[in-house]
């Protein structure tokens, strides 16, 4: 016979009760002299002596009453059937996710993950299939899910021990919510993909800093049968403080007055005091520039650090803390880039009615953009050099069929052409430019000013003037314009038109590049196009559709792709350490930019600078719990163990036998057999007393 | 009872018994003329009546109150049940005080009084005397007496049947806590000698209401039985018992012709006082009677002669 609930015996301890008071009579309290007892009689049974245990057929009932009733909350039952082995059952599917993002390079962080690891691999059963990730701002597989379930644990668990003695911790920021995301889809749609339906368990093991990104877990739902074991390591006494050039001055160049730095410290530091230098990139100090920070935990100091007028890159260093990953921070002083624009026309620059004149007025030159307008003769074929490609070509006039020609490769390999069709004869000359374009047969008299209107405001051209506070174009009228029909193909489209609903601006593909085409002019005798407000944001969107990335980036973080301006070259870059590789494609993989420093991206004459730094929440050490990605549905915890389970399928088991069998129904009742016997027995017993103590009194 | 002498403490309730019986009806009562006796030679001739001599023409002799020599015995049950009481004192002491009252009075009226205590047994023993010093003795010989085991009715009464050979008053004091059997005989002895009989019985409070409350050992003072008692639970019967037992009790002195006076020891001591009075003034209108019966007797028997 087995039982159910076996701390129900503890219950049958409840006979000690009536063992108890068949020796413990109540004692009454105090005793009363009284003049006579003759009138009296006694109430309760007369007092014994303690040490003997009388009535003995009463208390084995009572005794036996008590042991059926705790017998039947144990609810017996006749075990049947075959037993549950654990080798029977599916083990689990384990994807280990190792942090390997800058934090874990504190103190030894890195071997408290390896401990863990290694703990999570010696309590795998021999059933279970484990994979290893690892993670920081991107999720990477270093040993992924066997194929096929045959692979022996043993040689995995080799194999990924060995994987991780190869592993170390990068310069990357921390996205764990995105390590977590992807490694929950995979372990599933592994499930789906074998239907074995096993545990599935991500061991998660991370220093769990509040810099670390959890966005991702926000929009995602979390599958039911994925737990999460937050294997968290950290350190006990720590200090991180983190220093950075504020944002609007890290571009500019370095001079006297010094510039503001910004030192926030961790909140889970000890110490408050911080000295902040400045340092060539050979990592000498400047001790002039040494200033003193005093942060307290969880707070951040702005002051201006002086600079010396020779440094002109360089890096700012952070004393004073225990953790040294992010104690650098690398400046670069913008360079100015140079945009170049070719102008084919007749007027010139300094005529005000004519377009060259306000081209060269209409982009803003800034401190890092310097707009070159370059005039050329309609007639003559320019080859341009690699580094003096126009970002944008200006026609305003009749070309010769070789410039026309030389337009149209530099179109088709990228390149944006603007033609201000003014004249019917440049239909012809720029046949082969501007699509398929003619004179409309039957145009409509125009007696006054015409406007713009079915403007395609999802076109790159008018797309940022879209908002209904930008996008009233009434203000912008054309006295003349050429009445033209245009035939729309699939490299054809009119972006606006007049509102006599003749084609005002197009657009024409070819090859990787556009051709522009606006029926009219902003010449101040044509239209009031130049003397609007929306001059300058037009011509700026069309540069901004050119090659060259007027924005481009300088500074980014550690993993952080960024774009490359297309030369039709590779580009040699030449990392911190000084090994160099070639880049070919329109953008650097999260790869290349492993480490902070300066690179150097050097494209024939064309060098850039790129300043990588960390990403600024990676400083944010202190722990978060783990708990809190219960917060976004993450089910936290861990799979039960194949013992777990065959026990949980044993008590299943037992349960239904129980309820099948109801042995706890006959012990009650027997129980209560029992309780009526002791009834009688105690009132035939007490009636005896009674009689007894009639007769002594 | 905050008067520690007991002469002193009988005659504070003597006195205040007297001061309040100014309007009584009895008041000279014992200066008053109560029978006739014949006249024997050596009388002294002031008493002889001569308007009696005139009409019957026989000397007989006028017998006043103060003239009688009653001779009153005061019994006294001193067993360890009268050492019971929840007043402030025991049933012992207010015993003692009623006795040393009464005989305090009695000498007061110059009657002559006698003690005998008793337990089991026959303590103190005075025998009626009324000289000088004699009451000192007898309160001497109350305040002396200890309290014995248990009450035995007999042998006291049995004592006084065998000593008082003259007829006089007894007085018993007792609690009664005894059972009532062989008491009819006893005191039938005592009746049958011509003996006034009046007993007084103490009682407490407690005994006559059985208020206690919480369940206890209740210890027999006299046996030394314990009994566990639950007073809730055993109320009723108690009370039961003890009313059939005190009427079982007043029959039997209402046979006997002997009249039973209960004192509860809350009440004052001088209304016990004035009942005893009352009951001998009852004695005295008895007896005149009894007197008036004998001398018409007499007078019968000579007029037929």
């Amino acid at each position: 016979m087995s039982f159910l609930a076996w701390l129900f015996a503890l219950g049958a301890l409840g006979i000690a009760f009536p063992l108890l008071f068949h020796l413990i009579r109540p004692t009454p309290r105090g005793s009363q002299a009284f003049s006579s007892l003759m009138f009296l009689r006694q109430s309760p049974p007369r007092i014994s002596r303690r040490s003997r245990l009388d009535n003995w057929l009463l208390l084995l009932v009572r005794c036996a009453v008590i042991l059926l009733v705790a017998a039947a909350f144990m609810r017996p039952f006749f075990r049947t059937g075959g037993a549950i082995f654990t080798s029977d059952l599916p083990g689990k599917r384990v994807a280990v996710l190792v942090d390997t993002s800058a934090s874990m390079q504190r103190g030894d962080l890195w071997q408290q993950a390896q401990q863990r690891l290694q703990e999570t691999l010696d309590s795998l059963d021999p059933g279970d299939e484990v994979a290893l990730f690892s993670f920081d701002r991107t999720t990477r597989a270093e040993v992924g899910f066997p194929q096929e379930r045959t692979i022996d644990l043993a040689s995995r668990v080799r194999l990924i021990r060995n994987q991780f003695a190869t592993m170390q911790p990068g310069y990357g920021s921390t996205d764990t919510g995105a390590a977590l995301v992807t490694c929950a889809d995979i372990v599933t749609e592994i499930d789906d993909r074998s239907r074995t339906e096993v545990g599935l368990q991500i061991v998660l093991i991370s220093d769990l800093q509040a810099g670390s990104q959890l966005g991702a877990l926000q929009t995602y739902g979390w599958p039911e049968d994925v737990r999460v074991d937050v294997q968290a390591v950290h350190l006990d006494a720590t200090t991180n403080a983190t220093a950075r050039v504020l944002p609007d001055e890290a571009t500019q160049m370095l001079d006297d007055a010094g510039r503001r730095v910004r030192v926030a410290n961790a909140s889970d530091s000890h110490d408050e005091q911080f000295e902040v230098a400045w340092a060539d990139d050979t990592g000498q100090i400047d001790e002039q520039t040494r200033t003193s920070f005093y942060v307290p935990p969880g707070g951040n100091q702005v002051l201006r650090v002086p600079t010396a007028r020779e440094l002109i890159a360089g890096k700012l260093v952070l004393t004073g803390d225990v953790a040294d990953f992010d104690n650098e921070f690398f400046v670069v002083p913008q360079q100015a880039r140079q945009i170049p624009i070719a102008y084919f026309g007749a007027d010139d620059a300094s005529d005000a009615q004519g377009a060259l004149y306000f081209l060269k007025r209409v982009v803003p030159e800034s401190r890092t953009r310097t707009v070159v307008v370059e005039k050329y003769p309609l007639q003559e074929a320019v080859d341009w050099k690699d580094d003096l490609v126009p970002q944008l070509v200006v026609v305003t006039g009749d070309v010769s069929a070789e410039v026309t020609a030389r337009l149209r490769d530099y179109v088709a390999g990228g390149g944006i052409v603007l033609a201000l069709v003014t004249e019917p004869t440049m239909l012809s000359s720029l046949q082969d430019l501007i699509g398929p374009v003619r004179l409309a047969e039957s145009p409509e008299p125009a007696d006054d000013y015409l406007m713009l209107s079915g403007i395609d405001f999802s076109h790159p051209l008018f797309a940022p003037l879209a908002g209904p506070r930008f996008n009233d174009f009434t203000k912008v009228r054309f006295w003349s314009h050429l009445p033209l029909s245009i035939e729309v193909d699939d490299n054809t489209s009119i972006v606006a038109r007049f509102d006599n609903d003749e084609p005002a601006v197009w657009q024409h593909s070819i090859g990787e590049g556009v051709v522009l085409g606006l029926a009219s002019s902003w010449r101040p005798d044509v239209s009031q196009l130049a003397r609007s407000s929306k001059f300058v944001p037009l011509i700026t969107n069309i540069l901004g559709m050119g090659r060259i990335q007027l924005d481009a980036v300088d500074s980014c973080i550690v993993g952080q792709s960024i774009a490359l301006p297309q030369t039709g070259q590779t580009w040699r870059v030449t990392r911190p350490d000084g090994s160099q590789q070639q880049v070919s494609g329109a953008e650097t993989g999260p790869e290349l930019l492993d480490r902070p420093g300066v690179y150097n991206f050097r494209s024939g004459i064309t060098e850039y600078r790129v300043v990588v730094n960390l990403d600024a929440a990676e400083s944010q050490t202190a722990p978060i719990p783990g708990e809190n990605l219960e917060a976004f549905d993450v089910l936290v915890g861990t799979q039960p163990t194949r013992e777990e389970i065959a026990g949980n399928m044993r008590k299943m088991k037992d349960a239904q036998l129980e309820s099948r069998q109801r042995i706890w129904k006959w012990l009650l009742t027997a129980a209560i057999g029992l309780l009526i016997l002791e009834t009688l027995l105690a009132g035939r017993r007490y009636d005896t007393q009674m009689v007894n103590e009639a007769a002594t009194a | 009872m905050k008067i520690k002498s007991l002469e002193l403490r009988a005659r504070v309730v003597v006195d205040g018994f007297m001061v309040g019986i100014h309007r009584s009806p009895w008041h000279g009562f014992s200066v008053e003329f109560t029978d006739y006796r014949q006249y024997s030679p050596g009388d002294d001739v002031r008493y002889l009546d001569w308007k009696l001599f005139a009409r019957q023409d026989r000397y007989y002799i006028k017998r006043f109150e103060d003239e009688t020599n009653l001779r009153c015995y005061l019994v006294a049950d001193l067993s360890r049940s009268m050492e019971f009481g929840t007043t402030g004192y025991t049933k012992a002491e207010y015993a003692r005080t009623c006795l040393a009252t009464l005989g305090y009075f009695l000498s007061l009226q110059c009657d002559a009084v006698g003690l005998l205590t008793f337990d089991e047994t026959i303590g103190e023993y005075l025998p009626p005397r009324y000289r000088p010093g004699h009451l000192r003795r007898l309160m001497l010989g109350l305040e002396r007496a200890t309290s014995g085991q248990r009450t035995d009715l007999a042998p006291p009464l049995e004592q006084i049947t065998r000593l008082a050979t003259r007829r006089g008053l007894v007085v018993l004091v007792s609690d009664m806590l005894a059972p009532v059997a062989g008491l009819a005989r006893q005191l039938g002895y005592l009746r049958s000698q011509g003996h006034e009989v009046i007993v007084m019985r103490v009682l407490d409070p407690a005994e006559v209401s059985f208020d206690f409350d919480d369940p206890k050992i209740f210890e027999d003072m006299e046996s030394g039985r314990r009994l566990f008692v639950d007073p809730d639970a055993i109320r009723r019967s108690y009370l039961q018992n003890f009313r059939q037992h005190a009427q079982e009790l007043d029959e039997i002195c209402r046979q006997q012709g002997v009249d039973l006076l209960t004192l509860q020891t809350g009440k004052p001591l001088d209304e016990g006082l004035l009942e005893f009075v009352r009951l001998r003034s009852r004695y005295r209108v008895r007896g005149q009677r009894r007197m008036a019966g004998e001398a018409s007797r007499p007078a019968q028997q000579g007029g037929s002669r």
